[in-house]
């Protein structure tokens, strides 16, 4: 036990002691490069901002390219503007997956209303489940329509293109009046 | 014996039993030979059929957007043979049928047409990691969703034919026209023959069988007497290529 007792206040001897370095002239002098790294960080992030976009452009939207002889589309625009990646990605499942190619909705007339028949019944029509066929046949220019609001809204880098269109074939646009 | 282990006992019976049910659903929904409604084949009559005129491949290949780079008379960036893409090609009898090449087999000289086998059994979509390629239920047909495939190229090394081929580079490059009602594929998926799914859903017959002006391809459902497919193996016999390696091919060739 003695021996313990020993070894024990030895190492406390041996033990080094703090020593606070917060007054020594080394860490004086790095308060520059702390501050001078700060003001780097803050300058790429508004750097970064500006040369994106610039501040004062992000209120305004962007010129959407909409179709020329259509007006109205399989959806209504509030369904389409928050879901039309989950519509797609629902056909391109139904198409690839399911095997089924067609789908029914209701016919609408020029004023958005749902057409009924004589007897009150909703009318269907039925449209091919197609991103080239039914999509692109009324958005033909999905440079001016989908790329310009993607990258709008940060999901494409400008002048970027849709990942759809590496294998989707984009139609020709139609030459459009006042252009 | 006391109520826990009697109760234990109990949710462990069940607990089996339901594994059980599992298993058996399992194995009724998974991937087993012949379980699909319609069993789609292709015949080829080799008989009428001397390889020769490049129709069937020339059609196929115009109506998928296949680039025809191992085309001899190609007219573009140089690719290596190995990285072409091909959907349906010329093969010889000894690279189709290696087991019943014997000393007079080389006599005829005829190249052979060989494409996707739509294997009953088909050891390409057991090894996807991704699922991304699967035997259809409804006729059969050996499929490929693209926006699924990663490129990893393990159905083409379990494939015993040869028939997957991957793109290595971006195939628009090298298409002369692209035809607008059928989308390319994108570098880094791997890509075959798809018995022209798209056109069998409109009730068409597939292009190579449409633009043999020979007439010496045959084509539909085994599971129906009266199909051309089934008439046409009636009527001869007829091989399958590499048939000891029990994938079950669904194109059938009469010598």
């Amino acid at each position: 036990m003695a021996d313990d007792k020993d070894i024990q206040k030895t190492e406390e001897e041996y033990r080094p002691t703090e020593y606070d370095y917060r007054h020594t002239e080394d860490a004086r002098s790095d308060m520059p490069f702390i501050v001078l790294g700060v003001m780097v960080f803050v300058a790429l992030m508004l750097g970064a901002t500006v040369a994106n976009r610039g501040l004062g452009k992000f209120r305004s939207k962007p010129a959407l390219e909409l179709p020329r002889d259509a007006k109205r589309c399989i959806r209504d625009t509030a369904f389409m503007r928050s879901n039309h990646m989950k519509l797609l990605n629902d056909w391109r499942d139904a198409v690839v997956r399911g095997e089924v190619r067609k789908e029914k909705i209701p016919r609408r007339d020029a004023t958005g209303k749902v057409v009924k028949d004589a007897a009150g019944k909703t009318v269907y029509q039925t449209i091919e489940r197609s991103l080239t066929k039914t999509c692109l046949r009324c958005h033909d220019n999905p440079k001016a329509f989908c790329d310009r609001c993607h990258v709008y809204a940060g999901v494409t880098r400008p002048g970027g293109s849709l990942k759809c269109f590496h294998c989707h074939i984009m139609p020709n646009p139609r030459p459009r009046a006042g252009r | 014996m006391d109520r826990g282990k009697r109760n234990f006992l109990k949710i462990a019976g069940l607990t089996g039993a339901g594994a059980y049910v599992g298993f058996v659903g399992a194995e009724a929904i998974g991937n087993k030979p012949g379980k699909a409604k319609k069993k789609l084949a292709l015949v080829i009559d080799t008989r009428k059929c001397k390889g020769d005129c490049p129709d069937c491949i020339a059609a196929c290949h115009r109506e998928h957007n296949v680039p025809e780079e191992h085309n001899p008379n190609f007219k573009g960036p140089p690719v290596r043979s190995s990285q072409g893409i091909k959907w349906i090609w010329l093969s010889t009898f000894g690279g189709a049928f290696h087991e019943q090449v014997n000393e007079h087999t080389g006599r005829r000289k005829d190249p052979l047409v060989v494409l996707c086998n739509h294997c009953d059994n088909p050891p390409c979509t057991r090894v996807c990691p991704t699922k991304a390629t699967w035997k259809r239920e409804s006729d059969g047909i050996v499929t490929i969703d693209m926006h699924r495939c990663i490129g990893c190229r393990f159905c083409m090394a379990a494939c015993p034919y040869g028939s997957r081929s991957f793109n290595f580079h971006d195939p628009r490059k090298n298409l002369k026209a692209v035809r607008p009602g059928f989308p390319t594929r994108t570098i880094g998926v791997v890509e075959k023959c798809n018995f022209c799914a798209e056109r069998l859903g409109e009730g068409l017959l597939p292009a190579c069988v449409e633009a043999c002006t020979k007439k010496a391809m045959s084509f539909g459902d085994l599971k129906d007497k009266d199909s051309p497919a089934s008439v046409a193996l009636r009527s001869a016999y007829a091989i399958t290529r590499k048939p000891a390696l029990g994938t079950g091919p669904e194109v059938y060739y009469i010598l």
